[in-house]
Formats: C-alpha cells, structure tokens, sequence
C-alpha cells in the first residue's frame, strides 16, 4: 500500500496545511505540466489547461477542502488536450486514486524498476521512502533477479539489504570467474583470505589446504596450456545461487565447459572481513552425467 | 438484469456487447474485445449459462467500478492490440516490434495522472495485458531517471530534514551512475 498512498499522500502529507500546499503544488505542477506536456503540444494555452487539471487534482487530493481553483471549460482546449485529463479534474471521486492502488498492483509497477532507479525513487521524499523500501517490492525483485528458492527465507535487515548483498556476493562470485578467464595470479592472491584455513578442491580430486597451498594450486592452473579445472576459458556458469549471512556467504552453481570436460558443480564460500568479501573455499566437481545435462544446457 | 431497458438496443447484437460504465455512459465493443476483460468475459458466460434455460440473452454489463474515461481508452488499446495480433498471426517478432512502436506512440498522449485511472481499470476488468503495459509504463517513466526528474513527474516535494538527504545521497552514491539527463 505505500507506494499507492505515497504517490500521493506527497501531494497532501499535511492536511492542515492545505491552502498552502495547494498553492505550492499549484506553481510546481505548472511548471511541472508546462515542461512535460510541450511534447504533446507546442500551444501554451493546453499547458495551462493540464496546470488546472493537475492543481484540481492535488486539491482533490488534499481532502478536497477547498473549491477547484480553476475550471477548464473551453470545448476548444479539451478538444486540443485530446485527453480526459480535463474531466478527470471535473470529476470529484473523494479519494485520491494512487491510495486506492492495491499493493499488488505497485509491487507489480515496482518491480518493473532496476536497483538503483528503485533507490533513487526512495530519495524522493519520505513517503517514496517508504514505498520504494516496501520489503514486497524488494522480495519480488529478488526472486525476479536472483531465485524464486528462499522464498520462506526472512532476512533480518529485510528484503532489501538482502538484495543488496546478494546482489554484492553475486558479483564477486563473477569476479572469482574473470580472474581465472584472465589467469591472473595476483588478482586471485588478493581475492582468498590469507588463512591457514582455506581450502581449495579442484575438479581433479586434489585438495589444497592453506593460504599459499591454494595460491600456488592457481599458479600451476595458469600456468598449464589449458588449465586444470577450466579447459579453455570460454566457460559459463549458470545457476549462480547465493546464501548471505552477515559476514559469511556461501555460493553454489554450474559451469559448463566443452563437451570433453565437466560440467561441473562448484561451491565457493566467502567471508567478510575489513570491509570486503573474501573467499574462503571452493570445491569443483564433476557433474554426474545421467542423461539431463544437455537439457540442462537447453533449459539454463 | 433489471439495467436492459437501458439498452440502446445494438442493432448487431450477435457480436456486440454493450458496457455501462459507473458514470452511465454506454460502450458498445466487439465481442473479441469484451473477451479480453476477463471480468467482463466471467460476466458474460455467467449470464449466457444462467440465460440457456430462460432464452432471453443478455446484452448489457454494468461496470460500477470502471469510468467512461478510462474505458474508451482500454476499448482503442485492446482493439490495436487485437489487430496486431490478427496482422502478424505468424511471426510473432515482427507483432512485438508493432506492439511496442504503438505503445511508444499511446504513451505519448498518456499523462502520469491517468495512467494511475488507467491501471485501475485495467486491474478491475481484469485486462492483463494492459496491466502490465501500464506498470511497465510508470516503471521506464522513472527509469534511469535523476531523483529530480521523479520528484517533477509525480508531483512530489522533498520533506526529508536538513541533511538527511544528503545522508542518503552519500549512502547511496552508486545510484548515481550513469542517469539520464533530465
């Protein structure tokens, strides 16, 4: 519901300042018809006409306290405008529209919006605030951009500090992928956490226990023509999902290589410490073949 | 259906359906567009099974929560759709290509105050399709766009305390990137 009230509650947050804001919205809203509504018409006169429409409605809007500062009745301008914005001004509902817009309905228009137009919108005011910071808005958009899985998930921060971490995590698990496209040994040197503690499993079976274990592990990966776990670096991987927590993240997905490697499951697990997300594990398997892999292939 | 008095009688009635809209004022449509409002459709298959044993048949819908306004806009936006469909019945490409230039085109005669009467109508018939272009529109009317420009096109003003919006901006710095211009 708040995205419906916010709408327009902007228009009318403080009742008993109506006159005021009336007039205020009266001067903004021209000038806000006035630039928007020259792309439908170059006359000034229909500027005005929407002016008045729109000074109506945020008088409307407002309680519908006061009388309609100005009516718009010339036949010729409605015939011009083209549109019912005129009438809808004549028209005295009571209620504003935006508030009778059910949540569905602005999760549905929300969920429309990427991430950072999404929080621009809450930058607005605070009634936008609130909307664009609906946790159903941000739980849809997270099912849309990452997983319909953690559906009975409740994050502790809410649905959108969820998708701004998934979204962090996501994007250093692609990260962990680039270096190796690139076979870069100091950008994976600085991507593990420097701990006796990681581990690190190659497709090949062998584990490697240990911060230089594991670098020197990648080093020889590089170095061979083609590398051990990733034939060719014209992988991809599919079926990224991301578990977050607050300070240790676990990644599972799929890569899938050429016809005579993998696929392969791979896990990567990461945690957090002086700002920034380390990897702490990752194990590479081979995918058992049981005859879906191609649909799989098809379907990702 | 006590309101069939009213009828202005189509003279076609065979295909024709008639709406009334709350403020009374009187729609004929194609039945192929009638159908596309699922509400309107649930109506008339209702009364057509209840009419089966009475013989009468029923012309008239009422739609007491839908004004004339919005609905002759929803009756010209179904009637294109339809026959985009129908002209490009094999090649689905080329319909979505037509479909999205006349929606560019619809949108531009669409204030951001009727796009709110029209998603209610849309969401009260039932109309899924002009659900989704309606939230779609309010969507890319804001996409990408500079909080000033939001703020221009709903209508709104900022109420955040000193500071509290550049808090936000500075929170939020990343957003930044890459806007339109306004």
């Amino acid at each position: 519901m708040e995205i419906a009230s916010s709408f327009t509650t902007v228009l009318s947050s403080q009742p008993f300042f109506v006159p005021t804001i009336v007039t205020a919205l009266c001067l903004l809203l021209t000038l806000f018809a006035f630039t928007t509504v020259r792309s439908i018409s170059s006359k000034p006169s229909k500027s005005d006409v929407d002016a008045c429409d729109f000074a109506a409605s945020a008088e409307k809007k407002a309680g519908g306290g006061c009388d309609c500062v100005c009516k718009c009745t010339s036949p010729e301008m409605v015939e011009k405008v083209n549109s019912a914005a005129v009438i809808a001004a004549e028209r005295q509902t009571g209620a504003s529209m935006m508030e009778q817009l059910v949540p569905e309905i602005t999760t549905h228009a929300l969920s429309y919006l990427d991430y950072p137009s999404l929080c621009r919108l809450s930058m607005t005011n605070s009634l936008m605030r609130k909307a664009a910071n609906d946790d159903n808005a941000w739980k849809a958009l997270y099912h849309k951009d990452f997983t319909w899985e953690q559906d009975s998930v409740t994050p502790t921060n809410g649905w959108k500090a969820y998708y701004a971490a998934t979204r962090a995590i996501v994007n250093i698990n692609n990260d962990f992928f680039n270096i190796i496209r690139e076979r870069s040994l100091p950008a994976m040197s600085r991507f593990w956490l420097n701990a006796d503690f990681v581990k690190c499993v190659h497709a090949s079976g062998e584990l490697f226990s240990g911060y230089n274990a594991v670098i020197q592990s990648w080093q020889l990966a590089f170095n061979w023509e083609h590398g051990v776990n990733f034939q060719g670096v014209n992988f991809q991987v599919r079926d990224v999902r991301a578990r977050v927590m607050s300070d240790m993240a676990w990644v599972s997905m799929k890569t899938f290589v050429d016809m005579d490697s993998g696929p392969f499951n791979v896990t990567n697990t990461f945690e957090f410490h002086n700002g920034r997300w380390y990897m702490v594990h990752h194990h590479s398997s081979v995918m058992a073949i049981d005859g879906d892999v191609e649909q799989q292939l098809v379907h990702a | 259906m006590s309101n069939q008095s009213e009828s202005p009688n189509p003279t076609s009635s065979s295909n024709k359906i008639t709406l009334k809209t709350s403020d009374n004022e009187v729609f004929e449509v194609e039945e192929a567009v009638a159908m596309k409002f699922c509400t309107v459709k649930q109506y008339f298959d209702d009364e057509n099974n209840n009419n089966v044993t009475s013989g009468t048949s029923t012309t008239l819908i009422p739609l007491p929560n839908v004004e004339s306004h919005p609905l002759a806009i929803l009756i010209t936006y179904c009637k294109k759709h339809l026959e985009i469909k129908a002209n490009n019945a094999d090649n689905k490409k080329e319909m979505e290509i037509d479909m999205e230039h006349y929606e560019r085109e619809f949108l531009k005669n669409v204030m951001p105050q009727e796009l709110t009467e029209l998603i209610l109508a849309a969401n009260y018939l039932n109309f899924k399709e002009a659900l989704d272009f309606f939230c779609r529109a309010v969507a890319s009317a804001i996409q990408n766009k500079s909080v000033e420009y939001v703020r221009k096109f709903f209508g709104l003003e900022s109420d955040f305390k000193p500071g509290e919006e550049e808090k936000l901006r500075e929170e939020f710095a990343w957003s930044f990137e890459g806007v339109d211009e306004d």
